[in-house]
C-alpha cells in the first residue's frame, strides 16, 4: 500500500510530540498513544477503496500538512464568548479553542455535586482521588479506541489524545441546564489538526441534554478530529444536538458512538452545514432490552463540499427500537454520502429498525450517494428502509406561482419546507432558533435559487 | 408463530431434492488443472478459428492477475481452480446426432425423467430447447422454423464455426473478459452455450429456452450465452436449470451477454434449481454468474426475471447499461435460501441515456440457515436527463436462525433524476395463517400460498409454463425451513 506523504508526516509529529503531550509521564497513557499510533501507521488514512469511505475522497485533505494544535495555541484574549456561544440560552458551558479547554472562557458552576464535568487534559496531567473514575473512563474508552480502530482517523485520535471533555452524570441525576460544549477554531487556525476526544458517562436513569457545537472564528482549513463517546446505563436519557458550522475550508472528522443498556434512550440530531470536506460518524449499540435511539439529520452543501454521513445501529438485545431519519440538500457542485447501516443480530427479536434517507438535488453538478442497508439475523422483526434523490415537485412550484410567488421564493418555501422536517423535531428551543436561522441562511446562499429568480 | 404451527411448517419444508441422479455416460474429460496448454487444447477441440483462442488466452493472462472477490456475504470453502477438469463432453464428438434418434437414449432418459419436451414433444408450448448435457450441446430442435424467421438459435460452439463474425463482433462487448474474477475464468475456458441472433425486424415465434444439466463428476461448467437482438426485434429466453445429487461442491461460472438494439426488446427468464447440498450444507452448486445487458439503442428494452430456489451459493448480478435514450432496464427477482444455502444476488441498472427507466423488485425468503443478501446497484450518470428508478426490496424470515440482508448502492449525479428504494423485513404472521387454516387450508398450502402471494409480483413476469414450474420448486425448496 502507497502510504501518503501525509500520514508519514503525522506518524513521524505524534512520535516527536509524543513526550509534551498531557499525562504523557505516566505510563499507561504513553503506551495508549503509542499503541495508536503504530496502529495507525499500520492501516495509514482511509481511501476510497475501503468500503466504509467508498464514496468520500480525502484528497483535498491530504494537500495540507497539519500540525498538531499546541496547548500555547489556546488564546482566549479577546474571545467574547457572548458573541459566539448559543444566544439566550442558560447552558452549562464548556469552551475548546483549537482543542484545548479554556476554563476563563467556560461556565461550569453550580453543576449538582453528582455530576463530574473536567477537561481530558487536566484529569491526565493531574490525576487526584477526585476524578479517579473520568480517569479510568477515559483510559478505558481510549483503550478501545486505539485498539479497535475502524480507520486511521480513529487511530489518529486516541495517538494525539490530548483534551475534550469527560461528562459523568450519576444515578437518577436530572441537569437542570443543557450541557453546551462549544468547539471554536481561532482566527490564526490555518493547517492547524485540533484533535478532541470526549467521554460522556449517564448512570442509571441520569436525564441531560448535550448541545456540541463547532465553528470557526476566520475562514481557516484547519483539521477537527473529534471524537464522542456515550455510555448510558439502564433507564438514562441523553438528547444530543450537534451542530457543525465550521469554515467551508476546514476539514472536519467527527463521531458519537454509544452504548446504551435496559430502557435507555439516546436522541441525536447532527445539523451538518460547515466544512469543506465532513464526515460524521454514528455508531450505535442497543445493548439493553427495550432501549431506543433516535438519528436525526440534516445536511445542506454548497461550493464544493463534501458531507460524509456514516451510521450504524448494533440491535444486540431483543425488544429495542431504532428510528432513522437523514435529509439533504445539495447546491453547487456539493457531494453527499449516506451510509446508514442496520444489524440486528441473532436473538434480537421484537427489534423496530426504521431508517430513511431523503436527497434533494438543487444543481445539475451536485451529486448524492446513499447506502441504506439491512444486515438482519432474526426473524421477528419490523425492519424497513428507504431512500430518495429527486428534485423539487414542478407541479408544486407551479402551485406556488399561481398563488402569485416567484420563483424564487416558491423554491425557497419547498427547500424550507423539505429542511424543516427535521429541524421542526428539535424540541429545546434555543437550539431550534439557532438551526433555524442557520439553515434558512445556508439555502438562501446556494446559488440555484438564486439562479431560478 | 405457535409450536405446532411451526412444525407443520417444517414438515412442509423438508421435502428432499427430487431431482438428484446421475446419468451414466461416458465422457470424454480433461484431466484436471488450467494453464495455456489446457485452453490452447480445448480451443483446438472445439476446432476455433485463432480469434477465439487469442481471446481465451488474453482473459487466462488477466484471470491470472486477478484476486477471487471477497465481498459478497457469502461463506464457502476456497475452490482449488487446478482440481477442476476443465473439458468434458458427451462421447462420440465425429459424430454428433442430426436428430433426435440419433440422440443416445440414455440421455433421452435422462431428460424424461427432469420433464423436458425434447423427444416428439415438438411444438410443445411454443418452446424450442437447445439442451446443453454438461458442456456440448447434444440436441436442438425447432431450428428450422426459427431459420425460416431468420432467428438464429444454436450452441455457442456452432455459432463460432458457422457465424464467426457474429461472434468475433458481439463477444465480450456487454461483459470484457477482464470484467471481473469468475467472468476472466469463463471468458478463458467457455465450454459451450448459447448463441442468439435475432434479425432486424423480427418477433421470435417462439419462445426460446435451453436447459442446463451438470452432469460428470467434477467438471465445472463455464457456459457462456449470448443474444443479439436487431432493430425492432423481441426475443424471449427461458434458462432453467436442474442437476443431479451429489457431494462435491461444483463451480459454475457462467456468463451472459445480452444486446439490444433500437425498440429491440429482449425478455431473460431463469428459473435456477440446482443441488443445494444436503440439510447440513455439504455439496451443493457454487454458482458464480455475471450476466449482463446492454441497450444500445433508442427505447430499447432488457428485462431479467428470475426465480433462484437452488445452489449453495448464488453469486449473481443480472444488470442492465441503460446506455441509449429511453431505453427500459427490469429486474425480477425471488430468491430462496434454506438449510444452508448463501445467495448474495442483486442487480446493477446504469443509467446512461435521456429518459431511461428502471424497476427492480427483489423479493428474498430465508429459511432455515439460509443468509440471503439484496444487493444493487443504480447509477445514474451526469447525462441521463430525467432518468427513473423505483427498487423495492422485500424479505421474508422463516425461523430465527437464517439471515436477510439488504445492501442498496445508490449514486445520482443528474438533479433530474427521480430515484427511490424501499425495502422491508417481515416473517409469517400469526394472523395470516390463522387466516389462511381457518378457511380450510392445511398448513402446508397456507404457508405456500403466502409465500407465493409475496413472490407474485415477479412471478407474473415470467412465462406460463415457466411460473407453473417456479411456483413448484418454491414449495420444494421450502421443505424444512422453520416457521
Amino acid at each position: 500500500m502507497k502510504v501518503s506523504p501525509l500520514a508519514n508526516y503525522l506518524t513521524e509529529q505524534g512520535n516527536r510530540v509524543a513526550h509534551a503531550l498531557p499525562g504523557s509521564s505516566i505510563d499507561s497513557v504513553a503506551q495508549i498513544r503509542k499503541n495508536a499510533l503504530a496502529r495507525f501507521a499500520l492501516t495509514g488514512l482511509p481511501r476510497m477503496t475501503d468500503e466504509q469511505w467508498r464514496y468520500t475522497n480525502i484528497r483535498s485533505l491530504e494537500k495540507h500538512q497539519f500540525e498538531l494544535s499546541q496547548s500555547s495555541d489556546c488564546k482566549p484574549d479577546g474571545v467574547n464568548i457572548s458573541e459566539w456561544r448559543l444566544p439566550k440560552a442558560d447552558t452549562y458551558l464548556a469552551v475548546f479553542l483549537d482543542g484545548w479547554f479554556c476554563s476563563e472562557l467556560s461556565n461550569l458552576e453550580n453543576l449538582p455535586d453528582t455530576a463530574n464535568i473536567c477537561s481530558l487534559a487536566e484529569i491526565l496531567e493531574f490525576p487526584t482521588n477526585a476524578n479517579t473514575q473520568s480517569f479510568e473512563l477515559a483510559l478505558q474508552e481510549l483503550r478501545s479506541m486505539s485498539a479497535n480502530a475502524e480507520h486511521g482517523f480513529t487511530a489518529l485520535g486516541a495517538g494525539f489524545a490530548a483534551d475534550g471533555l469527560v461528562v459523568q452524570v450519576g444515578s437518577d441525576v436530572t441537569l437542570d441546564k443543557p450541557l453546551e460544549v462549544l468547539f471554536l477554531s481561532q482566527r490564526d487556525a490555518d493547517t492547524r489538526f485540533c484533535n478532541v476526544n470526549n467521554f460522556v458517562y449517564a448512570g442509571k436513569g441520569a436525564n441531560f441534554q448535550l448541545i456540541e457545537r463547532y465553528l470557526s472564528l476566520g475562514d481557516t482549513n484547519h483539521l477537527t478530529n473529534s471524537s464522542f463517546t456515550f455510555n448510558l446505563e439502564a433507564d438514562a436519557q441523553v438528547d444530543h444536538y450537534r451542530i457543525q458550522n465550521e469554515s467551508e475550508c476546514a476539514f472536519h472528522i467527527g463521531s458519537a458512538k454509544t452504548r446504551q443498556k435496559d430502557s435507555s434512550r439516546y436522541r441525536i440530531f447532527s445539523i451538518s452545514l460547515g466544512a469543506l470536506l465532513n464526515r460524521h460518524e454514528v455508531i450505535q449499540s442497543l445493548d439493553g432490552e427495550n432501549s431506543h435511539c433516535e438519528l436525526k439529520g440534516l445536511y445542506i452543501g454548497r461550493g464544493n463540499q463534501h458531507i460524509d454521513n456514516y451510521t450504524t445501529i448494533a440491535h444486540e438485545c431483543a425488544d429495542a427500537t431504532s428510528d432513522e431519519f437523514y435529509k439533504g440538500v445539495l447546491d453547487d457542485r456539493a457531494r453527499s454520502v449516506f451510509h446508514g447501516r442496520i444489524k440486528v443480530a441473532p436473538g434480537a427479536q421484537h427489534t423496530d429498525a426504521q431508517q430513511q434517507n431523503r436527497n434533494l438535488l438543487l444543481s445539475r453538478n451536485a451529486e448524492a450517494d446513499t447506502k441504506p442497508q439491512l444486515e438482519i439475523y432474526a426473524d421477528d422483526v419490523k425492519c424497513s428502509h428507504g431512500a430518495t434523490i429527486g428534485q423539487l415537485d414542478e407541479n408544486a412550484v407551479f402551485y406556488l406561482r399561481s398563488r402569485g410567488l416567484t420563483e424564487e421564493q416558491a423554491r425557497t418555501m419547498l427547500t424550507d419546507a423539505f429542511a424543516a422536517e427535521i429541524v421542526n423535531d428539535i424540541e429545546l428551543e434555543p437550539v431550534l432558533t439557532e438551526v433555524s436561522n442557520l439553515v434558512q441562511k445556508k439555502l438562501s446562499s446556494g446559488n440555484s435559487i438564486k439562479e431560478a429568480a | 408463530m405457535n409450536q405446532s404451527t411451526a412444525t407443520d411448517i417444517s414438515g412442509f419444508v423438508n421435502r428432499e431434492y427430487k431431482e438428484g441422479f446421475v446419468t451414466d455416460i461416458e465422457s470424454e474429460t480433461f484431466p484436471p488443472g488450467l494453464d495455456e496448454d489446457v485452453i490452447i487444447a480445448l480451443s483446438a477441440k472445439k476446432n476455433e478459428p485463432e480469434f477465439m483462442r487469442d481471446w481465451r488466452l488474453k482473459a487466462y493472462a488477466r484471470w491470472k492477475k486477478m484476486t477471487e472477490p471477497v465481498w459478497a456475504h457469502v461463506n464457502y470453502t476456497p475452490i482449488d481452480y487446478q482440481s477442476i477438469s476443465y473439458y468434458s463432453a458427451p462421447k462420440s464428438d465425429a459424430d454428433r446426432p442430426k436428430s433426435l434418434d440419433e440422440v443416445d437414449p440414455k440421455l433421452l432418459e435422462t431428460y424424461e425423467k427432469l420433464g423436458i419436451p425434447l423427444s416428439e414433444q415438438k411444438m410443445l408450448a411454443g418452446v424450442a430447447v437447445d439442451a446443453v448435457f454438461d458442456s456440448v450441446s447434444v440436441a436442438t430442435t425447432f431450428k428450422k422454423t426459427l431459420a425460416d424467421a431468420g432467428v438464429i438459435f444454436c450452441s455457442f460452439s456452432e455459432a463460432v464455426q458457422e457465424h464467426p463474425e457474429l461472434v468475433q463482433k458481439y463477444l465480450g462487448s456487454v461483459v470484457p473478459s477482464g470484467d471481473n474474477y469468475f467472468a476472466a475464468l469463463n471468458s478463458a475456458v467457455f465450454s459451450d452455450g448459447s448463441f442468439v441472433y435475432v434479425p432486424k425486424g423480427v418477433r421470435c415465434p417462439m419462445e426460446l429456452s435451453t436447459y442446463f444439466r451438470i452432469n460428470a463428476m467434477n467438471t465445472g461448467q463455464f457456459e457462456r450465452t449470448l443474444i443479439v437482438a436487431e432493430e425492432g426485434s423481441y426475443v424471449s429466453y427461458l434458462e432453467g436449470c436442474t442437476a443431479p445429487m451429489r457431494d462435491e461442491n461444483q463451480l459454475h461460472a457462467a456468463v451472459v451477454e445480452l444486446i439490444a438494439f433500437k425498440d429491440a426488446e429482449i425478455k431473460y427468464s431463469t428459473v435456477q434449481n440446482w443441488y443445494p447440498g444436503d440439510e447440513e450444507g455439504r455439496g451443493g452448486i457454487y454458482n458464480f454468474v455475471t450476466k449482463r445487458g446492454a441497450c444500445r439503442g433508442e427505447n430499447a428494452k432488457i428485462s431479467w426475471t428470475q426465480v433462484e430456489t437452488g445452489s449453495a451459493i448464488t453469486w449473481k448480478y443480472p444488470s442492465v447499461m441503460l446506455e441509449a435514450d429511453n431505453s427500459i432496464g427490469e429486474f425480477y427477482s425471488v430468491a430462496l435460501t434454506n438449510n444452508c444455502q448463501q445467495a448474495d444476488t442483486g442487480t446493477k441498472m446504469v443509467h446512461i441515456g435521456q429518459n431511461t427507466s428502471s424497476t427492480i423488485i427483489s423479493k428474498g425468503v430465508s429459511a432455515g440457515r439460509g443468509q440471503n443478501s439484496y444487493r444493487g446497484l443504480v447509477r445514474i450518470l451526469k447525462g441521463a436527463e430525467n432518468a427513473r428508478n423505483y427498487s423495492q426490496c422485500d424479505s421474508l424470515l422463516m425461523g430465527d436462525r437464517c439471515g436477510a440482508h439488504t445492501f442498496p448502492y445508490i449514486e445520482v449525479k443528474n438533479p433530474t433524476a427521480k430515484v427511490e428504494h424501499e425495502a422491508t423485513t417481515s416473517r409469517i404472521s400469526e394472523d395470516q395463517m390463522f387466516y389462511c387454516r381457518q378457511r380450510g387450508l392445511s398448513e402446508e398450502d397456507s404457508v405456500s400460498m403466502i409465500v407465493n402471494g409475496f413472490c407474485k409480483e415477479v412471478f407474473k413476469e415470467l412465462p406460463m409454463e415457466f411460473a407453473v414450474e417456479a411456483q413448484k420448486l418454491l414449495g420444494i425448496s421450502l421443505e424444512g425451513a422453520v416457521g
